[in-house]
């Protein structure tokens, strides 16, 4: 039974890590209880792992000194890996990853805008006396850019 | 397009899921979840705050450069360009906002599509939506939503949608698209850029200038004076020369999407769906 404690540490934490991905997926509703439960865990996530992991590492390594079974001591591979992959998953946003965030927006003048066409929509914003245009076919890939405008700041979201 | 100073802290956002099938963003200051649609705080220290909004336009690049010539441009990320959809032709459908509205065919006593485009209005308390196909049929769309008169103006361009209150001081006024268009838009096109492209990013699809001409939004007559308004909301000629209608916040939205965060809108039927 002692043996098997590595195993289900890293069930844990493979359940920790997808949970936030399989509820957020984004052709259904999600209610208020699974926004909760998906904030806990992304807030608490890299913690939980980072102890699952330590734990893990040090119960398994007690393991392999104690069995006498190769293929027994070899298995414990799988639970160590299982939760190095979930430390590692839990400090990833896979939003981020799936759509490129633009941490450094650059501008140009509108005579130099020639990569737009008449046609193309832009989100225009003015504050003060200054002016920015954001083309619909630009944040529309992005989704979000923090910017700011005569000092204020904004994001813009699309 | 949210101002993001809340309580004197200054955020930056990142994306970090999908709630409704609308976007959740998290804040890096307090890791707060905030609801991209509503600007509402769903989940973390700032629950229950709300983004203040930031007015914009969503309108075609020829129409905000003229009445912006000196705007800043987003560029992007070169490395990105090819996935962006840019330089599109009239007509062509563009991530997410159509370049030509979709044929959708409304028939009396059928649902909206959920992928129908709108323009919503929210309005001391109500909303409404109105499908963008008939708004295009129809432009200019006078209505009243929660007792205010309001227009609805799709621009020349087919492209551009932006809402005005009707009322001007104590009158309320009627537009109606004048007799001659071409006449009275009043504005020879502009030049398109010239200027050589930022490296790595493509030129656009060049029509002839006659094509597209980088044109303003057109005009819209009052009924009640004869002025001439442009599509910035200002009396370019008439006895109300000079004066400003105010602006309303519109949002051009699909209708699954508008409708899941205003359960009890109204839908624009343009008299032709009765109610």
């Amino acid at each position: 039974m002692f043996h098997a404690i590595p195993y289900i540490l890293s069930l844990i934490a493979a359940i920790c890590a997808a949970l936030p991905v399989l509820l957020l997926e984004p052709s259904r509703t999600q209610s208020a209880g699974e926004i909760r439960l998906v904030h806990l865990l992304v807030t608490w996530n890299p913690a939980i792992t980072a102890i699952l992991l330590a734990l893990g590492l040090v119960l398994a390594a007690r393991s392999f000194f104690r069995l006498e079974n190769r293929a027994a001591r070899a298995a414990l591979l799988i639970p160590v890996a299982v939760l190095g992959l979930g430390t590692y998953a839990a400090r990833v946003n896979v939003f981020e990853k799936m759509f490129a965030p633009l941490p450094d927006p650059g501008f140009v003048a509108a005579h130099q805008a020639d990569f737009l066409s008449p046609h193309d929509l832009v989100l225009g914003v003015s504050l003060g006396d200054e002016s920015k245009a954001y083309p619909v076919g630009i944040v529309a890939y992005h989704h979000i850019v923090n910017d700011r405008l005569s000092d204020e700041p904004f994001v813009v979201t699309y | 397009m949210w101002r993001s100073s809340v309580d004197g802290i200054e955020l930056t956002f990142q994306l970090v899921g999908i709630n409704n099938q609308n976007f959740v963003m998290a804040d890096r200051q307090t890791g707060t979840w905030w609801q991209q649609v509503t600007g509402e705080a769903i989940r973390g220290p700032l629950a229950g705050k709300r983004l203040e909004p930031l007015p914009w336009d969503e309108v075609g690049f020829a129409i905000w450069r003229r009445e912006h010539p000196r705007t800043q441009v987003l560029a992007g990320d070169p490395q990105h360009h090819d996935s962006y959809r840019l330089g599109l032709e009239a007509g062509d459908d563009s991530a997410g906002s159509r370049g030509s509205f979709p044929t959708l065919g409304l028939a009396a006593g059928t649902a909206l599509p959920e992928e129908a485009l709108i323009v919503g209005v929210e309005l001391g308390g109500s909303a409404k939506a109105y499908p963008l196909e008939l708004l295009a049929e129809q432009t200019p769309v006078g209505d009243t939503l929660s007792g205010e008169p309001l227009l609805l103006w799709v621009a020349e361009d087919g492209l551009s949608v932006r809402g005005f209150s009707r009322r001007l001081d104590d009158r309320v006024l009627d537009f109606v698209r004048p007799a001659d268009d071409r006449a009275l838009s009043g504005a020879e096109p502009i030049e398109p850029p010239t200027t050589a492209p930022l490296e790595g990013m493509p030129h656009a699809a060049r029509d002839s200038p006659e094509a597209t001409p980088w044109r303003a939004g057109g005009t819209l007559i009052d009924a009640q004076t004869g002025s001439t308004w442009s599509f910035s909301g200002e009396a370019i000629s008439g006895p109300l020369a000079g004066r400003r209608l105010e602006r309303l916040r519109v949002l051009k939205d699909y209708w699954f999407d508008w409708q899941a965060y205003n359960p009890r809108t109204a839908i624009y039927s343009g008299g032709r769906l009765g109610g």
